[in-house]
C-alpha cells in the first residue's frame, strides 16, 4: 500500500552537521547534513513503497569505519563495540538538504560522500514561493532550549547544571568517606600484655573467649584492664558540607527556574500566596526557554504539518474515524467538505492543558474586576450583561 | 562555486544521473560546506558524549574515583519534559465562524486519530528531551 502522507522523524542531534554561520531563529541556514546510520533493507523498503527514490544502490558500500567517525566514538563510550570490530550491513549515509543558486535540494550521499544515491528537488506549496524559490524552507526545523547567536547548537538545559551536579556528586563521596571513617573504630594495645592481636579480630559465635595474657614478672605492676584503650579521634558530622549542598541545589534551582515544588518534592512550610510568588518568579525566570521552545513547535506545525495537509489531502479522499465505546463502536467518515465551506472557518487546534490554564487565569482576572465593573454607572448595562456571559462561559 | 551547477534553473534528477561531471561538481559542492563544520561538529560531539557518560555509563563506578552519581540533572531533564508534553487537544472556534459542539467533536477526533497515526506522543518526547540535553 502507498501511503500519501509523510512520516516524521525526529532524528537525534549528533547526526547533524550544521552551517555555521547562521541564525537560530531563522531559517537562515544555507545547508543542513545529517549523517545517519541505516541498512540496506530500509532503503530498499522507500524504493517498494515510491520507486526510483534511491539509485546506484548497487554501488553502494558497506561502511568502514575510520577515525573521524562519531557514530564509533559514541558505541566505544557505551561498550557496545570492541576496537577491532566492524558493524556489519551498516550504510553509512549522509542527507544534505543544500541551497544552489536560488533553489532548494535534497542530496543522499554515499561510500564517504563520493557517490550519490538519491536526488530531489524541494518543491514550493505557496504563491509566494512559486515566484521565489529562495522563500522554500527546508523540511528540518531545529528547536533550543536557550539560543545562542552563532552557535547552532546553542545552549542546553544539561549544559547548566551538569557542573553543579559534578560537585554535588564529590561533596556527597567526601561526606560518605568521612562517614565510613566515623563507623570502625581504632583501638591501641598493648602488645606486651596480648601479643597474640589474632586473637582479637577472631568471632565470638562460639561461645566464651579466653585471650591468654601474659603475666612476666617484669611485667609485675602493670593494669590488665588498660591493655586496650580505644582512640577518640572521631569527627562530628560536618554540618558546613549539608550547607553547601543546599547551596549547589539553590543554583540548579536558579539556573532552571525549578523549585522542589515543580518536582513534586515537599518543600519548606510555605503559605499558599508565598508559594504561588514563588511559581510566578520561576515562570519568569524560564518563559523564555518556555518561548524559544514554543517558537520551535510553531514552525514545526506551520512549515511542516500545514504544507503537507496542503500538498497531500487533494490525493486522500476522505479519513475513517472510530469511536470506541463500552460495548461496540461508531464509525465515522471525515472528508474534505467538512472542513471547507462557504464562511471561511478559522479554526485552532489548542492543547488542553494550556487552554483550561488561560481560561483560569482569565476568570480569576474578570472575577476581581467584575464588583468593580458592576458599580460602575458609565458601563452601559449591554457591556456588562455581555462581560457576565462571558464569565459564565468560562466557568 | 562552480559555475555549471549554476547554469541550470533547476537541476532534475535525470541531470545528475545522466551527466558524470556535474555529479563530481555537486559532491564537491557538498564537501567543501562539509570541511569547513565538521571540526565544530568533532568538539561539540565529544562535549556531549563526556555529559552522556557521566549520566549513564555504569563503567564509571569501578573506576578509581568511586563516584557516586546524584541525578539532579535527570530529574530536572524529566521535569521539563513533563511540563512540556502535552497528549490532549482541544478545539476552539474564534473568528469569523462559530462552529458548534458536534463540528468540534469531529475535529477533536480527528486530531487524536492524527496523532496517534503519527506517534506524535513519542516523537514530542525524544523532541523534547533532545532540546534539553543538546
Amino acid at each position: 500500500m502507498v501511503k500519501n502522507v509523510p512520516i516524521y522523524e525526529v532524528v537525534s542531534p549528533e547526526y547533524w552537521v550544521p552551517d555555521l554561520v547562521t541564525d537560530t531563529t531563522e531559517q537562515t541556514a544555507q545547508y543542513h547534513f545529517f549523517e545517519m546510520v541505516t541498512s540496506r533493507f530500509e532503503l530498499e523498503l522507500v524504493n517498494k513503497s515510491n520507486p526510483d527514490t534511491y539509485f546506484n544502490l548497487e554501488d553502494l558500500q558497506e561502511d568502514t569505519i575510520d577515525d573521524d567517525n562519531g557514530y564509533r566514538e559514541q558505541k566505544q563510550d557505551h561498550r557496545l563495540l570492541s576496537s577491532s570490530q566492524n558493524i556489519e550491513d551498516r550504510y553509512r549515509i549522509v542527507n544534505c538538504y543544500i541551497t544552489i543558486g536560488h533553489r532548494k535540494y535534497m542530496v543522499t550521499l554515499g561510500n564517504q560522500r563520493s557517490l550519490i544515491i538519491r536526488f530531489e528537488v524541494i518543491e514550493a506549496e505557496t504563491k509566494e514561493e512559486k515566484e521565489n524559490p529562495y522563500l522554500i524552507p527546508f523540511p528540518i526545523n531545529v528547536t533550543h532550549s536557550i539560543p545562542m547567536r552563532e552557535d547552532p547548537y546553542g545552549l542546553s538545559l544539561l549544559e547548566l547544571i551538569i557542573d553543579k551536579q559534578n560537585a554535588q556528586n564529590r561533596l556527597m563521596n567526601l561526606a560518605l568517606i568521612q562517614e565510613q571513617e566515623n563507623v570502625f573504630q581504632k583501638f591501641i594495645v598493648d602488645t606486651d600484655i596480648i601479643p597474640n592481636l589474632d586473637l582479637l579480630k577472631a568471632p565470638t559465635d562460639r561461645g566464651h573467649q579466653y585471650i591468654a595474657a601474659s603475666s612476666n614478672k617484669s611485667l609485675a605492676g602493670k593494669n590488665i584492664t588498660n591493655s586496650i584503650q580505644p582512640i577518640n579521634d572521631k569527627m562530628p558530622l560536618d554540618t558546613s558540607k549539608l550547607s553547601l549542598s543546599e547551596t549547589i541545589d539553590q543554583l540548579v534551582q536558579s539556573t532552571t527556574g525549578f523549585t522542589d515544588q515543580n518536582r513534586g518534592l515537599q518543600a519548606a512550610n510555605q503559605t499558599l500566596g508565598q508559594a504561588q510568588i514563588q511559581q510566578q518568579n520561576s515562570n519568569l525566570l524560564f518563559n523564555l526557554d518556555a518561548t524559544m521552545i514554543g517558537l520551535g513547535e510553531e514552525d514545526f506545525w506551520l512549515n511542516i504539518w500545514y504544507r503537507s495537509i496542503k500538498a497531500f489531502f487533494p490525493k486522500t479522499k476522505d479519513k475513517l474515524f472510530r469511536i470506541g465505546s463500552g460495548i461496540s463502536g461508531r464509525t465515522f467518515t471525515f472528508n474534505r467538505d467538512d472542513i471547507l465551506s462557504s464562511i471561511d472557518p478559522d479554526v485552532t487546534i489548542i492543547s488542553k492543558r494550556r487552554k483550561m490554564d488561560e481560561e483560569r487565569q482569565m476568570l480569576a482576572q474578570m472575577n476581581a474586576q467584575w464588583p468593580l465593573i458592576q458599580q460602575d454607572p458609565n458601563i452601559p448595562q449591554v457591556s456588562k450583561s455581555i462581560y457576565f456571559r462571558k464569565m459564565l462561559e468560562l466557568q | 562555486m562552480s559555475f555549471k551547477l549554476l547554469e541550470y534553473d533547476v537541476i532534475t534528477k535525470e541531470d545528475v544521473m545522466e551527466d558524470a561531471s556535474l555529479a563530481e561538481e555537486l559532491m564537491s559542492f557538498i564537501n567543501t560546506r562539509w570541511n569547513r563544520s565538521w571540526n565544530f561538529v568533532q568538539r561539540k560531539r565529544q562535549a556531549f558524549h563526556g555529559w552522556k557518560l557521566l549520566m549513564t555509563d555504569p563503567s564509571r563506578i569501578y573506576q578509581k574515583e568511586q563516584y557516586i552519581k546524584v541525578y539532579t540533572a535527570v530529574e530536572q531533564l524529566k521535569a521539563f519534559i513533563a511540563t512540556f508534553l502535552d497528549e490532549e487537544f482541544s478545539v476552539e472556534f474564534t473568528g469569523r465562524e462559530f462552529g458548534d459542539d458536534d463540528k468540534a467533536f469531529k475535529l477533536n477526533q480527528l486530531a487524536r486519530y492524527d496523532n496517534k497515526a503519527m506517534k506524535k506522543t513519542q516523537k514530542d518526547y525524544h523532541w523534547l528531551s533532545d532540546i534539553f540535553t543538546y
